[in-house]
């Protein structure tokens, strides 16, 4: 059950370049639940000048802590006004956070799974490998992951030591694969003898065509996406995309984590998000 | 102990706060978050005859203090609302506005007729200001013609309480509230949201594939008061007001300019408690005050007695 939180900041740490991790802090309600890798929060910094709607945040981790607390690590990039404000957060900050929110990646996932993510996308693939590699053999969770440089580049070496096979591509050449990181995914696909589930998270075009490849090659593709969103559960109706049908569904509570075979992916209404 | 009671033909509500159509689903969304005992009542997604897919993405952008959206009223319908939505919004313990929506006089006829009188609404809100669908609505909003021909075709489709909601993208409001009111309407509310538009620079196209959107949130808050304040000096039916409500003292500024209850739209987007909270920050005021009745400061920047 989703509640309205107001967290503090336990941590605001920059990684490298413009890409970051704030950890929240809050007491969760009873019948707040597990926070399934793949579900979101919205967040709304309590600062003066800050935007006036709250932001959905994918979760890189959520974890237990001693006295009935919970912690929520979120990983960004700034690219805008409201990223920019949120490197000035401190621990003196506080937070409003709705959580959790939206569906998550499903329990159970038939190996081998492909994770296939791309600059801010990463953070639900992460949670999700991190949560569930002991449920699978070693080297059957893939880590595919894509940047411009090298410096979008991460958690490459954390999934290494998780026993994930790890594929790193760089639209520059300096880092692994040169190109896009459907490259090597291609070469994976191509490869496997048994059906593989992808999940993907990233931008638009590269869900896109990881889409498309999964298609070809008959694989489960499970995108958890992204759009405009007012409120996060349900109600202002602002992030809907549509399905294989034409029909609006809502990504806050129907997804974000969607079936690329049910909706619309290709549909000319996505991508808008820049 | 402010006595916090107030109403609009019919409708008595236990305080001046109600939620706005189209930021409150149909209540259910909100359930285990707002204490239905605690604020006056909610008002409906607005509802058509036959169900409505609304518009395509992208359909809301946030702007300065505001955000655009430009949903296109996607709704289940009346006889999926009488199926689906009404038994839950029989069991709350507030009053229930159906916000009603057609692209004719007589589809919003069909659907007052459908409504207006179950069990579990208490009122109908007539939406003739939606600036986000191409047909009906805001076409009827913007003449007197249009008001008087639904008013009147609602008012003879339902016994229950008639509020017309008004437009702001219009010149002459005063007007056209009295227009509502001569053809028989209980209240008006005021303001739907503000015609806008944002811009993708980079990409050298309007955000909202809509292209124009409503402009809802604090951005609007002094627009909307200025209109309730003139419209309160040409009509006598009750107003109610909405425009960008955050706070407790939001309301008491709409109630001092002459709003008789309120409406909260953008703020249960950022809060799902917003609405309770904010009837608390009233009450509290009131009380802080020595406020004995609500009623005393309706109107409070008026001179008329």
């Amino acid at each position: 059950m989703y509640n309205q939180y107001c967290s503090s900041v336990t941590r605001n740490v920059r990684l490298k370049g413009a890409y970051y991790v704030l950890t929240l802090e809050y007491t969760p309600t009873a019948d707040h639940g597990e926070v399934v890798p793949g579900q979101f929060v919205m967040m709304r910094p309590r600062l003066s000048g800050g935007p006036l709607l709250p932001r959905p945040m994918s979760i890189l981790e959520w974890r237990e802590k001693p006295g009935g607390k919970a912690q929520l690590d979120i990983f960004y990039k700034v690219h805008g006004a409201g990223t920019d404000l949120m490197t000035t957060l401190t621990v003196e900050h506080q937070v409003d956070l709705l959580a959790p929110l939206g569906n998550g990646f499903p329990d159970e996932i038939a190996g081998p799974v492909l994770l296939v993510g791309g600059g801010v996308g990463i953070p639900p693939l992460v949670n999700w490998a991190r949560e569930l590699h002991q449920d699978y053999e070693p080297g059957s969770i893939h880590y595919f992951v894509g940047g411009r440089t090298h410096k979008d580049i991460f958690f490459d070496r954390q999934l290494e030591r998780l026993r994930c096979k790890v594929h790193v591509a760089t639209n520059d050449g300096s880092r692994g694969h040169h190109g896009f990181v459907t490259g090597p995914l291609e070469t994976v696909l191509t490869g496997l003898d048994a059906s593989p589930t992808v999940l993907t998270c990233g931008p638009m075009a590269m869900m896109q065509a990881v889409a498309k490849l999964c298609e070809t090659h008959g694989a489960t593709c499970l995108a958890s996406l992204e759009a405009y969103m007012a409120c996060g559960f349900g109600v202002c109706l602002g992030c809907v995309v549509p399905d294989k049908t034409g029909d609006f569904i809502r990504l806050c509570v129907d997804g974000p984590v969607m079936d690329t075979s049910m909706v619309d992916i290709h549909s000319e209404y996505l991508g808008g998000l820049g | 102990m402010t006595d916090m009671t107030t109403g609009f033909g019919k409708v008595q509500l236990r305080n001046p706060i109600m939620t706005a159509s189209g930021c409150f689903g149909y209540a259910k969304e909100f359930h285990g978050q707002v204490d239905w005992s605690t604020i006056g009542g909610v008002v409906t997604k607005g509802i058509s005859p036959a169900p409505r897919e609304g518009n395509p993405p992208p359909r809301i952008y946030e702007t300065p203090q505001g955000m655009l959206n430009a949903i296109g009223l996607q709704n289940v319908g009346a006889d999926g609302f009488l199926t689906e939505k009404l038994d839950y919004l029989r069991e709350i313990d507030c009053k229930v506005m159906v916000n009603i929506y057609g692209k004719t006089v007589e589809e919003y006829v069909e659907v007052t007729e459908k409504l207006g009188d179950v069990d579990g609404v208490d009122a109908v809100e007539a939406n003739l200001s939606c600036p986000n669908v191409a047909a009906g609505g805001i076409e009827f909003g913007t003449t007197i013609e249009g008001i008087e021909h639904i008013t009147i075709a609602m008012r003879a489709a339902t016994k229950s309480t008639l509020v017309v909601k008004l437009s702001p993208n219009v010149s002459n409001l005063g007007e056209l509230a009295k227009a509502a009111e001569a053809s028989g309407a209980d209240a008006v509310s005021l303001i739907n949201t503000l015609r806008g538009m944002a811009v993708d620079i980079q990409r050298r196209k309007p955000i909202l594939q809509n292209r124009f959107g409503g402009l809802s949130g604090p951005a609007i808050k002094p627009v909307a008061l200025a209109q309730v304040f003139q419209t309160y000096e040409a009509v006598t039916i009750p107003i109610v007001g909405m425009g960008g409500i955050m706070t407790g003292s939001d309301v008491i500024e709409f109630l001092m300019a002459g709003a008789c209850c309120v409406q909260v739209g953008t703020a249960n987007f950022i809060d799902p408690q917003a609405s309770q909270k904010i009837a608390t920050q009233v009450q509290e005021w009131c009380e802080h005050q020595g406020v004995e009745k609500v009623d005393e400061i309706i109107g409070a920047l008026h001179s008329r007695s």
